[in-house]
């Protein structure tokens, strides 16, 4: 262990064996039809640029969250529909890199990195992350360099780190823009850094703020600080979302778009439907409720290291409040969003946020554990991990754990997603024969097919023709069955149809699964076509 | 040992009190060990004021002749060697009745004097003047080898370096190509040549500001970094310091003479190895008379600097380096006021490094911070620049274009070199580059010297367009052969250079013309603007610009923490509009480029209501 953790170049061999590793698993789950949303979304997207004759910039531009986008197209280079998969297994490569190279230099860094390394190869979360084309490693990457910049601010107080800090705070809420609200509960912690920085004789923190607010120059010194702070923190990633949502509003007229719009974020369906608690039947037994005001008992489950990491900042008030910050801004989300549930990447965050604490500790004496009992403490994070992750409230991460279970035990009994079979049917469509459909919640399908030339989507021109005279422009329309939980959301849907029908339009269902109806309009069905052709 | 009438002198400015008998004392060390008469040392190194010390001549009957308007004989006049009279302050004028008139600052001198008559071999009439109004003419008329070789040796030496040739035949096809070419394309396709050349402009623009961002950050990463510690100091042998050479360029700068005595008096280094040398121009006397009206001791010698265009602070400087003394030179600027431990950081840091460092750079920064809009834009300015950015290209290796004072150099290197380019008006930056390009390296030292911010904006826009032709000149000079510059700089030097010094004026050249497309697009919403440009050329253009200005405030907002002037951070906000002023002058440097390209427009000090110590207490 010691020899193999002693170069940083050591760590390219170990990173890139776990890109195979997570590679591996990624292509096993998904050619076997276990897909996450937020993968094929992207995946949609890319196709869509690569061959859909939309709006490119609009489509690059605005697409949310904006860096994992951008990093997944790069990796469309390789396989469109795979892209996704790659750039998670990269990425969370990438974050292991970045943790585990950033504990090289501390003086407990051998069972440091035994329960990094111990936690990226089992931890259901980590694995999840890794295999499931989602953007959270990303959000995870800029989350712990944000936090460690900010820990090495308060032990040097350089505006080097401060300021990098504020990138990688910019980085985050391009990655997840609910880290946008993280701001608010670092406002008072920047507060007492300044205060603690101010050279005042006075130890007992109220006797500091009484003194400071008493002393004329101390206060002014204390304001024109604490101000400084916040702009150089807070001034990137502010103007970068104010710029970023008038960008949104001169190309969509909408400066939400890139949150609201189904077409910029499949958050903004799947948060209203399958992460939504209203949506969602409670049929399992959860292992802890995600609620209001426990949501800090659900964390410390996910992650009781945290509990071991507070006690290094025991007199550390200002390390300590930026651990409290993240609680309140959890247990805010779950205010502010009362009926969505927290993805993973939340409470993964948390176990990024030990190692940045024990890394950033002032006084290595402060750690007052021993290395057996932090590995035992990690291995109590991967059973805790996989019994949150298995009783999940988001349908997809259950799913992920379930399937990956049965891989490994039975992996006959793997259940493909029904849209594959679907997208698979559709492929077999020549091109030349094009389908009307809403890719606000068709994208799986586009995704699956892997061809955007014979989908007709809302961001052509001709969508709007089509929907009015589809005869003239679409040979089917694709559209959400009853069952399928976007349907309120699709352009087209149960009561388009009625009007098409009620027009005259001879529709005839050419095939079906449980959430998606392909109508022809021709009146033949693909094989008929199929079997036409020369 | 100092001869009888010597000491003469001595024994009669010590009973009219004009000295004590320590003084005394360390004026005839001094004057064993340095070669300079007891007169001069008297008058430039703090012990008697030339007030003072007419008033005491004409105590003893003596008469001061204006020297200036005496009659002078050439070929009396061409046997004389000027360093000698500078040494000495004894001029003979001409032969009158088989005499040799000679002018003197010291009649006590006999031995000095005496020598002279045996050298001429006849006697001598001997007249009293001040020693400015001999210097003046003794440089005037004998200064002209040296001035010569102040303006010239460089180009002599390596007629590649200097900026006497603006363009290059080479350069000028390029550019005349360059230009034909984007006719042509205009010509054959209008809206396409349109749309790569905004896109050229605004990526160009944002690249250089993500570089300067980068630079800045790199930089902030030395910030607890103490070159010279203060516990270095404090161990520090201060006999063996060696002799420091201070030159002050100054023209009509009489206002300044006195805060200037102040400066240099609190410089914590020991007097007699101190070489001050205040170049005064030979038409400007303001200022030689505003050192003759001091009413105390100087701690400067003056030089005076012979007519010679161009009338450049580098030429004076050259000019200056025949008559230093120090193992080390340093520039500083009228109303400078360095560190009182500079000097000292300066030569341990020098002993710290290896050889091949022959330059130290000091941080500068304003006293006058807080005196108006321009004074606090100028001085987040200066604290990225020199906090920031120049540590950012020393940490990276890419040539530092030094700053206008307080660059410290090893002498004997600064005139292996071949000093300073005196066609170039920023010539300090194009040292820099040329020092690199020798293979020699600059160094940062923890150490500032506090400049008075120019605080009234036409004055502001005449300095910054002659700074912004500077680059330009550093820039067309070191492009003349861009193979050449790669290979002795390397490519890292290479790019880096191309896009600190060249995409600095062209960066301002660019930002007007970027801020009216945003401004027809985003406010005025011309529709005509996007019959040229679609609206994927209008979003890249508007993201580059606007990104690009955001990282320009940000990397402002980080130069307040180095030097906790926290309460300028805001300020930060306005730098668009203070980059149009850079733009303005910009345009003026452009012109001036073309025009005028070794002209030196001069920058008025003194302006400020904000005296040195007001600025540095308010600081504390």
């Amino acid at each position: 262990m010691k020899t193999l953790i002693q170069s940083k170049y050591r760590l390219y061999p170990i990173s890139f064996l776990l890109f195979g590793y997570y590679l591996t698993l990624a292509y096993l789950l998904f050619y076997k039809g276990i897909y996450s949303n937020e993968g094929l979304f992207f995946a949609e997207k890319s196709i869509l640029f690569r061959g859909g004759n939309v709006d490119k910039i609009t489509l690059v531009g605005l697409t949310f969250p904006q860096l994992s986008f951008l990093s997944t197209w790069l990796f469309s280079i390789f396989d469109i529909a795979f892209a996704p998969y790659i750039t998670s297994a990269a990425g969370t490569s990438v974050l292991f890199f970045v943790i585990a190279n950033s504990i090289e230099t501390h003086q407990h860094r051998h069972w440091l990195f035994a329960g990094i390394i111990m936690t990226f190869l089992f931890h259901p979360a980590f694995l999840f992350i890794a295999v499931s084309g989602k953007s959270d490693y990303m959000t995870l990457i800029f989350f712990y360099l944000f936090i460690s910049a900010f820990y090495k601010y308060f032990k040097y107080n350089t505006s080097y780190h401060i300021s990098v800090a504020s990138i990688y705070f910019t980085m985050l809420v391009f990655s997840n823009f609910k880290f946008i609200w993280l701001a608010l509960f670092i406002l008072p912690v920047i507060f007492i850094a300044a205060l603690q920085s101010m050279q005042i004789a006075k130890t007992d923190p109220l006797e500091r703020i009484a003194f400071a607010f008493n002393s004329l120059s101390i206060r002014r010194k204390l304001t024109n600080k604490t101000i400084a702070v916040y702009l150089i923190v807070f001034a990137l990633p502010l103007t970068g979302v104010f710029v970023f949502r008038l960008l949104n509003q001169v190309y969509t007229g909408d400066p939400n778009y890139f949150l609201d719009s189904p077409y910029a974020n499949y958050l903004a369906i799947v948060n209203q439907t399958e992460n939504f608690n209203s949506f969602n039947p409670v049929e399992h037994t959860f292992f802890f409720p995600e609620m209001s005001f426990l949501t800090t008992v659900r964390i410390l489950l996910y992650a009781p290291m945290i509990l071991l990491c507070l006690s290094i900042f025991k007199s550390n008030m200002r390390n300590t409040f930026i651990v409290f910050a993240m609680f309140l801004f959890m247990e805010f989300l779950k205010i502010k969003y009362p009926d969505v549930f927290l993805q993973v990447g939340f409470y993964a965050a948390f176990i990024c946020m030990c190692w940045g604490i024990i890394l950033n500790a002032r006084h290595l004496e402060n750690l007052r554990f021993t290395g057996q009992f932090y590995l035992a403490v990690t291995f109590l994070q991967l059973i805790s991990g996989y019994l949150m992750m298995k009783n999940s409230n988001i349908p997809e991460e259950r799913n992920y754990v379930a399937q990956f279970a049965k891989m490994v035990s039975q992996p006959n009994a793997i259940v493909a997603d029904e849209d594959k079979l679907f997208a698979e049917k559709i492929a077999q469509i020549p091109e030349m024969d094009k389908i009307l459909t809403d890719d606000a919640t068709s994208y799986r399908i586009i995704a699956l097919s892997r061809s955007a030339k014979q989908f007709l989507v809302p961001s052509q021109k001709t969508f709007l023709a089509a929907l009015e005279v589809p005869k003239k422009h679409v040979e089917y329309i694709l559209i959400p069955s009853d069952a399928n939980p976007g349907r309120y959301f699709s352009l087209l849907n149960s009561g388009v149809l009625e009007r098409l029908t009620r027009n005259g339009l001879d529709l005839k269902k050419a095939f079906s699964n449980k959430n998606w109806v392909l109508y022809s309009l021709n009146g033949r069905t693909p094989s008929d076509r199929h079997h036409s052709q020369p | 040992m100092p001869d009888i009438a010597t000491d003469q002198l001595g024994k009669l400015l010590l009973d009219q009190g004009l000295i004590n008998h320590r003084q005394l004392k360390r004026m005839n060390d001094f004057e064993q060990s340095s070669g300079l008469s007891l007169i001069k040392i008297a008058l430039n190194f703090g012990y008697i004021s030339r007030k003072r010390y007419k008033q005491f001549l004409e105590g003893y009957g003596y008469f001061f002749h204006n020297i200036r308007q005496e009659t002078v004989d050439q070929l009396v006049m061409i046997k004389n060697d000027l360093k000698e009279v500078d040494r000495n302050l004894i001029l003979p004028l001409r032969i009158e009745d088989n005499r040799l008139v000679v002018a003197v600052a010291n009649p006590y001198a006999l031995s000095d004097i005496g020598s002279v008559s045996q050298n001429w071999g006849m006697e001598t009439e001997v007249i009293v003047c001040s020693d400015l109004d001999m210097l003046w003419l003794a440089h005037k008329l004998l200064g002209g080898e040296y001035v010569k070789s102040a303006v010239f040796d460089l180009l002599n030496r390596d007629p590649d370096s200097s900026a006497l040739v603006t363009f290059t035949p080479n350069q000028l096809i390029v550019l005349f190509s360059v230009c034909a070419l984007v006719a042509i394309a205009l010509f054959l396709n209008f809206i396409n040549t349109t749309i790569i050349i905004n896109i050229l402009m605004s990526t160009f623009f944002l690249v250089a500001i993500v570089f300067k961002l980068y630079l800045a950050l790199t930089g902030s990463k030395l910030e607890l970094f103490q070159a010279v510690s203060k516990k270095e100091l404090k161990q520090m042998n201060t006999k063996e310091l060696p002799v420091f050479t201070i030159q002050l360029p100054v023209y009509k700068e009489d206002k300044l003479i006195r805060k200037l005595i102040w400066n240099l008096q609190s410089l914590d280094y020991p007097r007699e190895k101190l070489d001050i040398k205040l170049l005064i121009e030979e038409d400007d006397d303001k200022t030689l008379n505003a050192v003759r009206d001091l009413d105390f001791p100087a701690i400067f010698e003056v030089v005076v600097v012979p007519f010679h265009m161009p009338k450049t602070k580098p030429k004076a400087c050259n000019y200056g380096l025949h008559f230093s003394r120090g193992e080390y030179l340093t520039i500083y600027d009228a109303e400078d006021v360095p560190d009182q431990d500079q000097l000292k950081k300066v030569v341990l840091l020098f002993n710290k490094l290896p050889s091949n460092f022959i330059c130290i750079q000091c941080a500068l920064n304003y006293f006058n911070r807080n005196e108006n809009f321009l004074t606090k834009m100028f001085t987040l300015e200066y604290s990225y620049w020199f906090d920031y950015m120049l540590p950012g290209l020393g940490t990276l290796d890419i040539p530092i274009p030094l700053g206008g004072t307080s660059n410290h150099f090893k002498m004997e290197k600064l005139i292996e070199l071949g000093g300073w380019d005196p066609f170039n008006v920023t010539e300090d930056a194009d040292l820099g580059i040329r020092a690199f390009a020798k293979g020699y390296k600059v160094a940062l030292v923890n150490s500032t010297t506090y400049e008075e911010a120019n605080n009234e904006p036409f004055n502001w826009i005449r300095q910054r367009s002659r700074w912004i032709k500077g680059y330009m000149q550093t820039y067309l000079v070191h492009m003349r052969n861009p193979a050449e510059l790669i290979r002795k700089i390397g490519w890292k030097g290479f790019w880096g250079f191309n896009f600190f010094i060249g995409a600095t004026p062209l960066t301002f050249l660019v930002y007007p013309i970027l801020l009216v497309l945003f401004l027809c697009y985003i406010i005025l919403d011309l529709k005509n603007i996007k019959t040229i440009f679609p609206d994927w050329v209008l979003y890249i253009s508007t993201f580059n610009l606007v990104v690009g200005n955001i990282l320009m405030i940000y990397v402002n907002m980080i130069a307040v923490f180095k030097r906790r002037f926290y309460e300028l951070i805001l300020f930060a906000i306005v730098n668009p509009v203070y980059w149009l002023m850079h733009s303005i002058s910009a345009y003026k440097g452009l012109w001036q480029l073309v025009t005028k390209p070794f002209y030196w427009e001069k920058t008025n000090h003194g302006l400020s209501k904000v005296s040195a110590q007001q600025g540095k207490k308010t600081e504390q």
